[in-house]
């Protein structure tokens, strides 16, 4: 194994090139990747002395410049790469319509053109629901406020302003955590296909 | 075609034969991917020992091969690669059309030098 410093410096080196090679390759792959390069270094490095830094720079020279093993690699995925505004899909679905009104479409659209994402999740990101959480801001199922006077001893006064939809108690419930808690599972769905893939 | 292309379709036509040597390379033994590199880039098929590993990755990704760890004499434990029944089948079909394809393209090459 190399303990030596200068040559841990130059192996860390050609790995961090070659992830910045790899940039457009999705995060999975990209993780495959580095692994089987480190081991591979490391599986040379263990016929080499400790301190032979040239025996190393063959191996990393032998290995390959990472800029041209990160086009190759491009080539020989037929994958699409993922693109840099993959990285906001999620968060637009998810807020896009609160914070600016056409946000949400942005969103979609960008999901639908981009290859991160299969059907399923599209059509997910789509339907579940419009607007993301700005669906909960416009049904308000339990905007029902009401407010009590009267001291005790004294007969109590209830008085109750409610705007939005008002439904009955129990289902005003349910149908608050499935306006929040919809929305919220699909953001990690995406979220979590964007950084991890598919698995295969 | 200019010269480049021609150089980029050559590329592409040994990365094509060059995972199915992988394959046959596997066919007899397991063996980790330095090993590979080793025996590909002695052969000329590769110049640089890494352009395997995303050959590997798509070998593994289609169900051809499969990886199991193993520990290794000397040095760091090891990801064997290994044929998968499906690796084997696809290795025997791309023989036969190898074989033709070789004799077409030899054909063709060699009746064009000599008109």
């Amino acid at each position: 194994m190399m303990v030596n410093s200068v040559n841990d410096k130059l192996v860390n080196s050609y790995l961090r090139e070659l992830k910045t090679a790899l940039r457009e390759v999705s995060p999975r792959r990209r993780r495959e990747m580095i692994s089987e390069f480190a081991e591979h270094i490391a599986v040379a490095g263990a016929t080499l002395d400790a301190n032979d830094e040239v025996g190393l720079r063959n191996v990393l020279e032998q290995l390959g410049d990472p800029e041209v093993l990160g086009k190759e690699m491009m080539e020989t995925e037929s994958i699409s790469p993922t693109r840099p505004s993959d990285a906001f899909v999620p968060w637009l679905i998810f807020l896009g319509a609160i914070l600016f009104g056409i946000g949400w479409l942005v969103g979609v659209v960008l999901l639908w053109r981009s290859a991160t994402w299969r059907l399923f999740d599209k059509l997910l990101g789509t339907l579940v629901l419009p607007g993301g959480l700005f669906a909960f801001l416009l049904v308000r199922p339990t905007v029902k406020a009401c407010s009590s006077y009267g001291s005790p001893g004294q007969k109590t006064l209830t008085h109750c302003v409610s705007s939005g939809l008002v439904v009955t108690a129990p289902w005003n419930v349910v149908l608050a955590v499935l306006l929040v808690g919809a929305p919220i599972a699909v953001f990690t769905r995406l979220l979590w296909v964007r950084n991890y893939g598919y698995g295969d | 075609m200019v010269p480049g292309e021609a150089t980029q379709s050559m590329a592409q036509l040994r990365r094509g034969a060059t995972e199915f040597c992988i394959l046959a390379l596997l066919k007899t033994s397991e063996r980790y991917g330095f090993d590979l590199a080793r025996v590909l880039s002695a052969k000329g098929l590769i110049a640089n020992d890494g352009t395997i590993y995303p050959l590997l990755a798509r070998l593994r990704r289609n169900g051809l091969v499969e990886t199991n760890w193993k520990e290794s004499t000397e040095g760091p434990p090891r990801r064997y690669y290994f044929l998968t029944d499906e690796g084997r089948s696809s290795l025997k079909g791309f023989s036969v059309q190898w074989a033709v394809f070789r004799d077409s393209v030899d054909e063709i090459l060699n009746e064009r030098s000599s008109s």
